[in-house]
């Protein structure tokens, strides 16, 4: 079923790349086609899904015998959530990317391949698998900033190339050692051993693993590609780099570094926490003077993983859950505001805050969209960002050594209000800019990409448990396997 | 407040009370353009059968059960979440939909002519939900959650006329002023789980036999901390004044009778936590938001500003009684107040609404114009001044006379109060409805369908303010001994408090009087009554309250302007130091890509052309050697013959 799900995109591509080019019509079917059997199959996989059950839907053959390398894949609660938010972000932003008007062939066929790698990468229980993955995800986002992003987009997608694969090296490094130590790339495998690696390797181990997740999630200082990167990519490629890419850094913490380096990311628990912070306050100031509406909402990200870390750095049943559960609702929640940023730009041409006020008037339901998102944003009570939120900082406030980190991290919260207000007000409030007088209000194909997020916004704030239930017993088991408690 | 009981009755008929509301707001948002005129009633509608539910759950209320309902929410049953109906949740519960119902009617007169008609019903309804969820709350956790709701409902309507940037700014300015007191009640949530992990309200007296004092304190003054912000008390008060922005219905129902009393209410309910410290704090900050908004109250020009000190200074108040350890009476002043100031309020709006001014310069004489408006402004200023035997007069007397035995100087601090609260509100009312009809009274030239003067509101607009005039009047006797207190017997208070004390009534009506004769004579007549030496002194200090007290100019400078800086030095600090070392090191991968490939271009290839050249030299002479002629190749082979012979036979 696994390789089912993988297959959709991939075939979908192989068919794309058969198809004369001037089908652009068809050949966005058979994109919205893929990208929605994916997304079929994984509500299909939520339904059958246990949650009680461990792995699940493994499917495992040998690929390179001579290196130990499988073809392993695996279902439980730590990459469920991410595969849902995967195949619904692919699928949602596939339909925003019919805004796309050049190229569409190229376009939708590395959009496929890019789903490809994102799905693999989560799906993978093998180490060597996970890094091909890994890298496949980084060549079709680099084409999809350089040939359809705006601005300067052959500078951005090159600092994102350059800037992922440099931290990838540093995984590759700590993969290979990890090998010459274990002979195995299998996960499960190296969880188990995780103890009893010296600590001063799990130490380097961990160094190498972190580089590598720290320039994705991104970690302050490893943040700056992101906001070019995003100012660049078109609207689905930002929203797949928020909605998605930055989870594949935080996905790494939980998959592989904390199981494998389990001694080490005790060791490490107050500088993640302090790193937490430093992206939570960081992020939320550097957001607050932003006047680029991208840039800003980039910035959000980056303050907003900041309680990933966080809650990382507890390591209670808590503090878990909620860095887990702020992955998927950041998914859903940037993924929404990305979506919105595109829907004015494509009519405004310009994401200049200054430049709008007054749309409230012209524009009442796209204002409503976008008060909407904003306010999952700055953690309303009700919507997701606050449960996520809420429990990290519950979660790392149980830890006295990072009772101080949690304290100042609150005035991220304070902040986070004070830029998304900012934003509200600077496009919807005040008199209207007469400019955009005859500005057009959102269309029904751009509201249907953000209705299911909006829904999923709600339910995860009201019931959260619908989520928690899927993650908790793994993480637990985490926590127990990593603590020894 | 501890309750004697704890029977416990499950009722699942408690969670219509706020998803009628949600209901209509959720019908409102989608489809309220096509109800137009009928939004408003969906949203009474639905507000009046939350009051319906209240109201028939009173008998067992009454009878001391506890009506309750619980569902989970994350991770095991610490964090269920909760509603729950005792007599304090179930006077809260009376006070919203009751004013707020009368609130929803008077607004379809005031917003008859909005373009945005459905969409304030819409925000309306969604502020009743989620009121009546904090109300509701058994735990700290959900109440938070209908906290910030009810933030956001409140920035929503004060921004609701959002095309005036003013009116944008203040919302703004609401929401993140309050959120700064939020994060005070949020840590204070943290410091509860991680010590006890224990969030509900029916657990806190337990709570408080368990953990030390200092703990207790560090807890309640940082939910406390919640309720300065909410309630608006000194120094987190200034959004309060300007979120007269919003329509007047929103500013009695949110700014006066419910949203601003929550922190009230929060006290209320987390007073067994309250340690003796933190009771202190609680009445400092009571004290000095009461007595410091009511001299701003006096000086203000705005009718609108001037109430909203007024509120201020009537929660500075509740506080105080907090602050002496007497919840129930402060219960009691938030519930009579309830009346009263939305009442000034909604007479307030009709006369906004009739003659389109809000200043005191441009109002006088509306009396004859407005004979309805002026009587139930009048009745609610006499209860509001407490005047016997009017509403107010029962709650605020029982606060005097329990600061009269508890702390007797705190007890002339509220005299003074008392005084302060007649003569700001008989000023206004002085100058609005009496005097001479100012000119402005006619509006504005260019309002053609305005022309005539001002006249007297809508039946719609009259009708809820002859209700609220009925409370303002007689919601007191609740509380009064002729009646036996049911009001402290709702709250689970058996010993009834004192009777009227002849004293305290002249005592606090003389003050009132004086406040009353002192509005006259200064704030009409415009006599200086101070003498000469003072008056520099009284001029600074009208100077400095005129100016609130500089307050915001403060902040201005020493909190917004520095977060903005520290935000765009980061912004810098991230493009020209991070970023620049990043591209940096771009740069200088490529310098030393550059260096290598030269390298490469003039040294290796160098050395590898250079063996080339040598081997191509070499192939040169040799072919050079090779010219095809027969008799050269034997010389040179009899020569090598002869040349290596001569070598062999030398070794």
């Amino acid at each position: 079923m696994l390789s089912v799900l993988l297959a959709c995109p991939l075939v979908g591509m192989l068919i794309i790349l058969a198809l004369p080019k001037t089908w652009v019509w068809t050949i966005r079917m058979v994109a919205l086609l893929a990208t929605g059997f994916a997304l079929l199959i994984t509500v299909e996989l939520l339904n059958a899904f246990n949650p009680q059950a461990g792995i699940q839907f493994q499917q495992h053959a040998s690929w390179i015998p001579q290196l130990n390398v499988f073809y392993h894949l695996g279902l439980d609660g730590l990459n469920l959530p991410m595969i849902f938010l995967t195949a619904l972000l692919g699928f949602l932003a596939c339909l925003a990317s019919f805004s796309i008007h050049e190229r569409h062939k190229e376009y939708f066929a590395l959009y496929l391949l890019l789903e490809v790698g994102m799905l693999g990468t989560f799906l993978a229980l093998d180490l060597f698998l996970f890094y091909i993955f890994w890298e496949v995800v980084l060549v079709p986002m680099y084409f999809l900033i350089g040939i359809w992003g705006g601005g300067r987009r052959e500078y951005s997608a090159f600092k994102f190339f350059v800037y992922t694969l440099a931290g990838s090296l540093a995984m590759l490094l700590a993969i290979l050692a990890l090998y010459l130590h274990t002979h195995t790339f299998d996960l499960l495998t190296l969880a188990q051993a995780g103890h009893s690696l010296p600590l001063g390797l799990q130490r380097w181990l961990f160094v190498g693993f972190f580089l590598g997740f720290a320039v994705k999630v991104p970690i302050v200082p490893f943040h700056t590609w992101l906001p070019d990167a995003h100012v660049d990519a078109p609207t689905p490629g930002s929203v797949l780099l928020a909605g998605v890419l930055l989870k594949m850094g935080g996905y790494g913490f939980f998959r592989i570094a904390y199981p494998v380096c389990p001694d080490a990311a005790m060791a490490a628990s107050w500088i993640m926490g302090l790193l937490g912070v430093i992206n939570i306050v960081y992020g939320a100031f550097v957001a607050l003077a932003q006047t680029d509406f991208k840039r800003l909402v980039a910035y959000s990200s980056v303050s907003h993983m900041g309680f990933v870390l966080l809650g990382l750095a507890s390591l209670t049943v808590e503090g878990m859950n909620g860095a887990m559960l702020q992955m998927f609702s950041h998914g859903l929640l940037t993924g929404g505001m990305f979506l919105l940023v595109g829907v004015l730009y494509d009519r405004a041409h310009t994401r200049d805050l200054g430049a709008f006020g007054g749309l409230g008037v012209t524009l009442p339901k796209y204002a409503g969209l976008l008060i909407f998102f904003s306010l999952g944003s700055l953690g309303l009570p009700g919507l997701s960002g606050f449960v996520a939120e809420f429990l990290s900082l519950v979660g790392a406030f149980r830890v006295p050594q990072l009772q101080l980190f949690t304290m100042v991290s609150l005035i991220g919260i304070v902040l986070a209000a004070a830029y998304m207000l900012k934003v509200i007000q600077q496009v919807l409030l005040g008199p209207l800019n007469e400019k955009w007088k005859s500005l057009s209000d959102i269309n029904a194909r751009e509201i249907l990409t953000l209705v299911p997020l909006l829904v999923l916004v709600i339910a995860v704030g009201v019931y959260p448990l619908f989520v928690l239930q899927i993650q908790d017993a793994p993480l637990r088991a985490l926590i127990a396997h990593v603590t020894g408690r | 407040m501890e309750h004697a009981t704890t029977r416990l009755i499950v009722a699942p008929l408690l969670a219509w009370i706020p998803l009628l509301p949600l209901t209509a707001f959720t019908v409102l948002i989608l489809v309220g353009r096509r109800l137009r005129q009928y939004s408003a009633w969906l949203a009474i509608a639905a507000l009046a059968g939350a009051g319906g539910v209240t109201l028939g759950i009173a008998e067992p209320v009454w009878h001391g059960y506890r009506l309750g309902l619980s569902w989970p929410w994350v991770l095991g049953s610490r964090w269920a979440l909760g509603l729950v109906v005792d007599g304090l949740s179930w006077l809260m519960l009376l006070v919203v939909t009751g004013v707020g119902t009368m609130i929803a009617v008077y607004s379809i007169g005031y917003m008859h002519d909005d373009p945005r008609f459905s969409r304030f019903f819409a925000y309306f309804s969604l502020f009743c939900a989620s009121m009546l969820t904090l109300v509701l709350a058994d735990s700290l956790v959900l109440l938070y959650a209908g906290w910030e709701l009810v933030g956001l409902c409140s920035y929503l309507l004060i921004s609701f006329w959002f095309e005036k940037p003013a009116a944008a700014e203040a919302g703004r300015k609401a929401f993140l002023t309050t959120r700064v007191g939020d994060t005070g009640l949020f840590l204070g949530i943290l410091v509860l789980a991680w010590t006890t992990g224990e969030m509900h309200f029916a657990r806190f007296p337990a709570l408080a036999r368990q953990l030390p004092p200092e703990l207790l304190t560090t807890i309640s003054v940082l939910i406390f901390f919640g309720a300065v912000g909410k309630s608006a008390q000194f120094p987190l008060h200034v959004w309060l004044p300007d979120a007269m922005e919003g329509p007047t219905p929103v500013s009695a129902l949110i700014h006066a009778a419910t949203m601003v009393a929550a922190g009230v209410y929060l006290v209320a309910r987390s007073l067994p936590l309250f340690t003796p410290t933190s009771l202190n704090i609680v009445l400092a900050v009571g004290l000095i938001t009461h007595v410091f908004a009511g001299t701003v109250a006096l000086t203000m020009t705005d009718i609108k500003r001037v109430l909203a000190y007024s509120t201020l200074s009537q929660l500075g108040l509740m506080m105080t009684a907090l602050g002496l350890g007497a919840a129930t009476l402060a219960m009691f002043h938030l519930t009579t107040h309830a009346f009263f100031k939305a009442l000034l309020f909604l007479a307030a709006g009709s006369v906004i609404h009739a003659t389109h001014q809000q200043e005191l310069e441009s109002l006088g004489g509306l009396r004859r114009l407005m004979p309805w408006t002026a009587a139930v402004f009048l009745l609610a200023a006499l209860s509001m001044s407490g005047f016997f035997p009017l509403s107010g007069f029962w709650s605020k007397d029982a606060i005097l006379l329990h600061a009269q035995h508890e702390r007797p100087w705190v007890f002339a601090l509220l005299i003074l109060g008392a005084g302060m609260t007649a003569g700001y509100v008989f000023r206004l009312y002085l100058r609005c409805f009496h005097g001479a009809e100012a000119h402005a009274n006619h509006p504005k030239k260019g309002h053609v369908q305005h022309e005539h003067p001002a006249h007297e509101s809508p039946g719609i607009m009259v009708l809820p303010m002859t209700v609220l005039a009925i409370g303002a009047a007689f919601a007191g006797f609740a509380g009064s001994p002729w009646l036996g207190h049911p009001f402290f017997h709702l709250l689970g208070v058996s010993d009834a408090h004192e009777g009227i004390d002849p004293a305290m009534l002249i005592g606090s009506t003389v003050a009132a009087g004086m406040g009353i004769w002192l509005a006259w004579v200064v704030g009409v007549k415009r006599h200086n009554l101070l003498p000469e030496a003072l008056r520099p002194l009284g001029t600074r200090l009208y100077t400095l309250a005129v100016n609130k007290y500089y307050v915001d100019e403060t902040y201005q400078r020493f909190i917004i302007q520095p977060f903005l800086g520290i935000g765009r030095g980061l912004s810098q600090f991230d493009r020209q130091v991070i970023d620049a070392a990043v591209d940096g090191t771009g740069r200088a991968g490529g310098a030393i890509a550059r260096l290598k490939a030269w390298i490469d271009r003039t040294i290796v290839d160098g050395a590898v052309n250079a063996i080339a050249f040598i081997v191509r030299g070499c192939g040169g002479l040799f072919r050079g050697l090779q010219t095809g002629i027969i008799q050269q190749y034997l010389l040179v082979v009899i020569v090598a013959v002869v040349a290596l012979s001569i070598a062999l036979r030398r070794g």
